[in-house]
């Protein structure tokens, strides 16, 4: 081989190899969860998850029917969520639950509050929907944010449903009571 | 070539035999925590028929729909089946998970939904084992009630998981 020859097969190998090096994916990527995203009013579904953000408001004061009350910055999201196919084995419970709820803003997250009865934590049943609403305690109501739902808070190669929610275009209320879970129809 | 084979004979037979097992331990060691530990292997029971398993007598299973909801809290797209499961333990009281409801044709797996319907637990209707030294020992029923779809059809299993008797599960085919 020439020694021009044995140059360009060189460069060649070296651009070769730098794109297999910059295109392979993150060492953790294996464990990336899948991630589906839709819109409020709309049904994302998951592999075992269904929800439906059906709305999405914002207040300075939350309170609950216990008599516990919050000046905050609050983030209330209504949904309707079902599981899909339920446990593939019998397990203690038998069923899955909603244990996966973030709200990611300016790239911080955000867990969905147990300060108050709410959907988070809700067992899930195949096929018919639980209503009720979860919410979030943000450092400002303002931006637009991503609600994350899964089943439980170790997303890895599971189902993460997304849904953009923008805080600038919702006035706060003076006050919300949070909604009460209950059978969706 | 015969040659060959022949001087190498001891070392072919070991490669014959390590192969196979090598790929066998592998597999094992991925596939022992779903086959030991979880109810993964399911032990049909025929319509009416009952079955001994961790010293106990299970069945025969008695299901239906419940058409009358009054008082319970049921969604209007939903309907309640309830099983009956009459278990006879024969010496220490086996424990065991809440039994599910799983439709045949696609596998969807439904929980106990006494405390959804609206009732409270009953030590008259219970839904899982009844266990410990305080209760009596004699036969009892789980009394278990499911909330499906209003389009869920049958045929299903009622799957019972007897703790002793992991990885087994009692699998009741009914079709209320």
């Amino acid at each position: 081989m020439s020694r021009v020859m044995t140059w360009i097969a060189t460069i060649v190998l070296l651009i070769a190899a730098g794109i297999v090096s910059a295109s392979a994916p993150a060492e953790d990527a294996e464990a990336d969860p899948f991630f589906v995203t839709g819109k409020i009013g709309e049904p994302v579904t998951g592999r075992d998850i269904v929800a439906t953000v059906t709305d999405a408001r914002t207040t300075t004061l939350l309170t609950a029917a216990d008599g516990w009350r919050s000046e905050a910055n609050w983030l209330v999201v209504d949904l309707e969520a079902a599981s899909v196919t339920g446990p593939l084995l019998a397990d203690i419970t038998g069923a899955v639950s909603l244990h996966g709820a973030v709200f990611v803003l300016d790239g911080r997250e955000f867990r969905a509050s147990e300060r108050m009865d709410s959907l988070f934590g809700q067992r899930l049943n195949p096929g018919v929907p639980y209503a009720g609403a979860l919410a979030f305690e943000l450092s400002e109501l303002a931006g637009t944010g991503v609600l994350q739902l899964s089943l439980t808070s170790d997303r890895r190669v599971d189902s993460v449903l997304e849904v953009p929610i923008d805080l600038d275009e919702r006035e706060p209320a003076d006050e919300l009571a949070m909604p009460e879970t209950a059978w969706a129809r | 070539m015969t040659g060959w084979w022949r001087r190498n004979a001891v070392a072919l037979g070991a490669i014959a035999v390590l192969t196979p097992v090598t790929f066998g331990a592998i597999a094992w060691e991925g596939w022992q925590g779903y086959f030991l530990y979880q109810n993964s292997i399911p032990v049909d029971v025929a319509e009416d028929d009952s079955i001994d398993l961790a010293d106990t007598t299970w069945g025969p299973i008695r299901a239906s729909e419940i058409t009358d909801t009054t008082g319970f809290t049921v969604p209007s797209d939903a309907r309640v089946i309830a099983a009956a499961i009459p278990v006879d333990p024969h010496g220490e009281l086996p424990g065991c998970f809440a039994p599910t409801l799983v439709q045949q044709s696609t596998g969807i797996r439904w929980p106990e939904s006494r405390f959804q319907l609206g009732l409270l637990s009953s030590s008259e209707e219970p839904t899982s084992c009844v266990t410990g030294d305080d209760v009596p020992s004699g036969p009892y029923e789980l009394i278990v009630p499911f909330i499906v779809p209003d389009d869920a059809e049958g045929p299903f299993w009622v799957e019972v998981a007897p703790i002793p008797a992991v990885p087994s599960v009692i699998r009741f085919a009914i079709d209320p």
